[in-house]
């Protein structure tokens, strides 16, 4: 090693002219004060600078790896519903598998009302006029989709590439008290899925309009709070239901349609989400385990055995999760955690 | 903590140190101030410092540790109280406007603090100085952070390095 390298403190006011500072040397416990003053986006920046920063970055643990993270507001809206109307920056915490640990994102004014889902590396958001836009948290990159204002109750839209033009695919009368909860682009096909059940697969191609078919009929009433589906990079569909039960809640995880197999999870307060790629089928249906209770609140979570990985939400309740049954905000307020995946 | 003893005490004037830059120029300062860092804390406690003696600093240069010094005597009052329940508002405003003008000044200058705070472990010196780095770094891509901070142009490798980093993420190539 250099001499030059084993000095602490070079000194600048001695040096020649036009030799700065090597910020590319700083040790990395001065690295980590740094570190700690950047919220998540910033932090990854940092990482990408150069060597000395990136190893700073790995030992405070910011994670580098595409592992999908968990995007959770729950505390924005609880703020919100606390303050009434704010239209000031968003902050969202967001929890990275791999370090179980979490971080801020804040939003930029007016584009965060809530989080339809993820794709791609973007967010899928919508804000303040109610418009989607696309963004990506890392970069602040943000693309607007077509306006869905024109519609007077949007209950499913699809639009292909290139076209600036959406079209109604579905909706529900108003009295039906059944509504879409989640849509999923898989295997080239679309399939949405409502609160009691109906699921639906969507053929774009075909002409004179989408075709609509019908592969689980609607049954369950009452005590479905939320479904979610999952398209996982293995070629499975999956889709998650959270049950009301009294003590508790409880989290179903199946194959669409008829399900092959089904995964329980009953208490805890973990969310989990892990799509490791070597991992078997049967594992990945079971580390995709999503399981909620209000009661728990934020006691710490049992760890199942059959679950490969988890990571816990400390102030997640089965509300956060997905939204109280009688609530009347809005739907796409109730949905509170997306999976988020860098490109 | 026990603080050593200050200007407040039946003493009447304050006890001084004495620090010696790595360029030899002297300073003499309350032991109050210089007990802000913690490296100098266990000497001063120790009766270093006093007299003729000094205690001799040999990586921190005299331009660097004026301004160290400025900031502890500054914070020094705050420190004594030991975090100070009976700070006034107004007192904590003084303070954190003297923080943002301190902050204020030339990267290379940023740079030297930042380091001299690690060494003599000045806990609230080190904290102002990297939030002002990260203020700096902030909204930044990793590129426009190396040009802000005046890093050499990246290696083909580096680049290359930089290039698969930024693009798990998003980030356009420059």
């Amino acid at each position: 090693m250099s001499l030059q390298r084993l000095r602490l403190f070079p000194d600048f006011h001695n040096k020649e002219p036009g030799t700065g500072p090597s910020w590319s040397d700083l040790l990395v416990d001065i690295l980590l004060t740094i570190l700690q003053h950047l919220e998540l986006p910033q932090a990854i920046a940092f990482a990408s600078v150069c060597k000395t920063w990136r190893s700073a970055a790995t030992v405070a643990r910011v994670p580098c790896s595409c592992t999908p993270w968990i995007i959770s507001w729950a505390n924005h809206l609880e703020k919100r519903r606390v303050q009434g109307k704010c239209s000031t920056f968003v902050t969202c915490s967001s929890y990275h598998l791999d370090v179980e640990k979490a971080y801020d994102i804040s939003f930029p004014q007016g584009c965060f009302v809530a989080c339809c889902g993820a794709s791609h590396g973007w967010l899928v958001l919508v804000n303040e006029l109610s418009n989607l836009v696309l963004y990506n948290p890392f970069t602040t990159a943000m693309i607007p989709l077509p306006p869905i204002t024109d519609f007077e109750c949007v209950e499913a839209v699809y639009g292909s590439g290139g076209q600036d033009k959406w079209q109604v695919a579905s909706t529900f009368p108003g009295r039906l008290a059944d509504r879409y909860l989640d849509c999923a682009y898989h295997d080239g096909s679309f399939y949405t899925v409502t609160s009691y059940g109906l699921l639906e697969k969507w053929h774009l191609d075909e002409l004179g309009g989408p075709r609509r078919e019908e592969l689980v009929s609607a049954t369950a009433r009452g005590f479905i709070l939320t479904r979610h589906m999952v398209s996982t990079p293995w070629g499975d569909l999956l889709q998650g239901a959270t049950l009301l039960r009294t003590p508790g809640s409880r989290c179903l995880l199946s194959h669409p349609p008829p399900p092959p197999r089904t995964e329980e999870h009953h208490g805890g307060a973990a969310l989990l989400l892990h799509t490791p790629p070597r991992m078997t089928k049967r594992a990945s249906v079971r580390s995709l385990l999503a399981a909620s209770s209000g009661r728990l609140g934020g006691a710490p979570p049992t760890r199942d055995p059959g679950v490969d990985r988890w990571s816990s939400f400390p102030s997640a309740s089965l509300a956060d999760l997905c939204g109280a049954p009688s609530s009347r905000r809005p739907d796409a307020a109730r949905r509170r955690h997306a999976l988020y995946r860098p490109a | 903590m026990a603080a050593p003893e200050s200007g407040d005490g039946n003493n009447g004037a304050a006890r001084m140190v004495t620090l010696i830059s790595s360029d030899n120029t002297r300073f003499e300062v309350e032991a109050a101030a210089a007990s802000l860092s913690q490296t100098l804390q266990l000497t001063i406690l120790d009766g270093g410092g006093g007299g003729g003696d000094g205690i001799p600093l040999p990586n921190v240069d005299s331009a660097t540790l004026s301004k160290v010094l400025e900031y502890c005597i500054k914070h020094a009052p705050a420190a004594a109280n030991g975090g100070a329940p009976n700070a006034t508002a107004v007192d904590r405003a003084e303070l954190e406007r003297f923080d943002n003008e301190f902050v204020n000044i030339d990267q290379s200058v940023l740079y030297s603090l930042i380091m001299a705070a690690h060494n003599l472990e000045i806990e609230g010196l080190q904290s102002l100085v990297a939030k002002k780095v990260a203020d700096m770094i902030k909204g930044k891509s990793p590129m426009e952070i190396r040009r802000t901070l005046g890093f050499p142009d990246p290696t083909p490798e580096e680049q290359a390095e930089m290039n698969a980093h930024m693009l798990e993420y998003g980030w356009a190539y420059e």
